[in-house]
């Protein structure tokens, strides 16, 4: 009788064993699963977002900060080809950041200038007005400034009616200057960030011009009054980041 | 003698009642006009509670008046240059305060700003989420942990039914030999003789020999097709949401609530082979003022704003920042060569076609193939999401719209002047140009 006892513990006690097991094989969303020859998988080679020092808390040192999204080094600029009409849209911004960008806005190591915004004013859309151009500032206008902007231009995004900013302008009561505008989408102003790390220089003169349509009602003043040309003037320096983060105030 | 009483008793009242109810009406009048003309002028910096570019406005004025003995506020608002150079200490520490400078008002009248100031003081703050519609975006962590327990104990009821089970039929089984034994006693024949354990299994087996046989085999396939099964899903990860560090991120929330689009934050994907996973600097473009809803909420947000170096209190980037380590998702192996690009300018591939839905999903997951081919629009597949297979059966399925991009124009041109190839690519039975056919399905394409 005893004895008899004892084995049903016994297999009892496996069972609940066998079934702790059983349910520890449940999927886990934290892990990818099982893993087929893993030196097929993790490059050898730099890959963006990826990290291969650090690996679920394992370190390794000899392969560890080797992640691609790194500052080029100073100097370097972008080749754009040889399009003449491409490169003068793409040369470096010669307007100064605004007095205090690096501590509003992070631009660090930024030339800053107090009368850079003016003298942004009367620059000139470097790319003519078509209609195919202004279908592609709108483009741009819904992927990255229709959310607070609205889609109308009269301030009232998504996030503005969801009452999480508030104070978003009307662009029909602020009728500026493509020049201004473009400075205020490369350097940001109060509240609105920065926004020539997610656009280029083309698609920021894009939108320019899109938002000068919005602030007429949808529609791009053409032909109207002449303003001077100040987006590339000869023999002025052009901007270019300084090497080191110390501040360059050189007035325009 | 009592009517006449009541009746001016109740002519005080009504008098008094419309005297308060004017004075009312004469105030919300000047609170709407004090509302208007703080949303158009101050709220782009300032916020009625908490600070922003500028700091927070309520109670602002009596600070002001209790602190500045050169000079008024009205001349701060109008021009604050002017204050400051009354040499008012309190105007000075003002403007040393924030690092954005103040826009000139002088347009505004002092009744203006005195409007301005009566609406921030009456109770009523425009900012903060809008009541319930927005109450389904946010993730409620508490709610997530208790439905993760209950999926969890209707599991454990099953093992523990089974454990159940399991001693029963044994206990039973002991019983019927120890009562076969006592019977066996009790009509004076020998206790059977003690059989080990597997004696007593073959033995049954033995007696049993089609069951089991049959039995066996079916057994012996069902193994075998899990083992297959398994090996199969090597390399194959469908849900594989790892935990990231911003814990509370929802895609449903910015994506789904906020609308904002998927190439806001992940603005490469047009530009490079990688979607992009957004800087610190993208999430500072809103969290710089949004703090967060939930208790956890507000804890990423100030973990991003840490990693941006980003002072709530002087309202400034004072630190060096330090980029945000997510986790990677979406894994190819090392010798597959995908390019986002590629399939979303060029070929004018939706986001759904491979992420699912995002707008209702939290962090960053693997959405099964089986998800994906619900989604209005998608190409119906079968193989698991980012296999080979997968991605074959979409080349061989798709057809290439030859007018969204000039890179096809030399088709484009080869396949409408040429009869025969007019012919066999488009009048074959999809009546389409499928990337198969275009050399989709050629090795070099993916493994270069």
């Amino acid at each position: 009788m005893k004895i008899r006892f004892k084995s049903i513990l016994g297999i009892s006690v496996i069972a609940v064993v066998g079934a702790i097991t059983l349910s520890s094989c449940k999927g886990d969303p934290n892990s990818p699963g099982l893993e087929y020859m893993p030196d097929m998988y993790r490059s050898s080679a730099i890959e963006p977002y990826v990290d291969y020092g650090h690996i679920r808390g394992r370190d390794n040192d000899s392969i560890a900060h080797l992640q691609s999204a790194k500052t080029p080094p100073y100097g370097t600029a972008p080749w754009y080809g040889s399009d003449e009409s491409v490169i003068k849209v793409m040369l470096p911004y010669r307007h100064a950041a605004p007095e205090n960008a690096d501590k509003t806005h992070a631009l660090w190591g930024e030339r800053q200038s107090a009368l850079g915004r003016d003298a942004a004013i009367n620059d000139v859309n470097p790319i003519p007005y078509s209609d195919v151009s202004f279908a592609e500032g709108k483009d741009i206008y819904e992927k990255f400034c229709m959310q607070c902007h609205g889609a109308k231009g009269d301030g009232q995004g998504k996030i503005v009616l969801n009452g999480k900013i508030s104070g978003v302008p009307n662009y029909a009561d602020k009728k500026i200057s493509e020049g201004e505008i473009f400075y205020t989408v490369t350097y940001g102003k109060g509240i609105m960030g920065q926004h020539r790390s997610l656009l280029n220089k083309r698609e920021r003169w894009l939108v320019s011009m899109y938002v000068k349509g919005l602030q007429n009602g949808g529609k791009y003043p053409v032909g109207g009054e002449e303003v001077k040309d100040t987006t590339v003037v000869e023999g002025e320096p052009l901007e270019v980041a300084p090497a080191d983060s110390t501040m360059n105030n050189e007035q325009e | 003698m009592k009517l006449s009483k009541s009746l001016i008793l109740r002519n005080i009242r009504n008098l008094f009642l419309s005297f308060s109810l004017s004075v009312l009406a004469i105030g919300s009048v000047h609170a709407q006009d004090g509302k208007k003309l703080f949303e158009t002028n101050c709220a782009a910096c300032h916020k009625v509670e908490g600070n922003s570019t500028g700091p927070q406005l309520k109670g602002a004025k009596a600070k002001w008046e209790a602190e500045a003995t050169e000079t008024d506020i009205y001349t701060w608002v109008k021009n604050w240059e002017n204050a400051v150079a009354t040499g008012d200490g309190y105007a000075t520490a003002m403007a040393a305060s924030r690092p954005d400078k103040m826009s000139k008002f002088g347009f505004l009248s002092n009744e203006d700003i005195d409007a301005i100031f009566e609406y921030v003081e009456s109770d009523q703050d425009p900012t903060g989420p809008k009541g319930d519609a927005m109450a389904d975006c946010y993730v409620d962590l508490e709610k997530q942990k208790l439905e993760e327990e209950a999926n969890a104990s209707t599991n454990w009821v099953w093992y523990i039914l089974a454990v159940f089970f399991i001693v029963v039929i044994v206990a039973v089984g002991g019983l019927r030999k120890q009562l076969v034994n006592a019977n066996r006693v009790k009509e004076g024949n020998d206790v059977l003789p003690e059989q080990s354990r597997g004696e007593v299994l073959r033995g049954w087996a033995w007696r049993n020999r089609k069951v089991v046989s049959v039995l066996g085999v079916v057994s012996f396939l069902t193994i075998l097709v899990f083992i297959v099964n398994a090996l199969n899903m090597i390399g194959v990860y469908p849900n594989y949401k790892p935990e990231q560090p911003i814990k509370m991120f929802s895609h449903k929330l910015h994506a789904g609530c906020d609308e904002i689009s998927c190439q806001y934050c992940h603005n490469t994907v047009e530009k490079s082979r990688t979607a992009g996973i957004p800087t610190v600097n993208v999430c500072m473009n809103c969290h710089k003022s949004i703090d967060g809803h939930t208790e956890q909420g507000k804890k990423d947000v100030q973990k991003i704003r840490e990693h941006a170096g980003w002072d709530g209190d002087q309202f400034a980037y004072v630190n060096e920042g330090a980029p945000i380590v997510w986790n990677k998702v979406h894994v190819l192996p090392d010798h597959v060569y995908f390019s986002h690009q590629q399939h979303v300018k060029v070929g004018g591939i939706d986001c759904k076609q491979c992420h699912g839905d995002m707008t209702k999903e939290t962090i960053a997951r693997i959405v099964p193939v089986e998800e994906l081919n619900k989604i209005e629009g998608n190409v119906k597949l079968t193989r698991p999401t980012l296999t080979m297979g997968w991605c074959l059966e979409c080349h061989r399925e798709t057809g290439v719209n030859l007018d969204k991009s000039g890179y096809y124009q030399e088709i484009k041109k080869r396949l409408t002047t040429n009869k025969k190839l007019y012919k066999r690519f488009l009048e074959d039975k999809d009546h389409k140009v499928t990337v198969e056919e275009l050399g989709g399905w050629e090795c070099a394409k993916c493994h270069y």
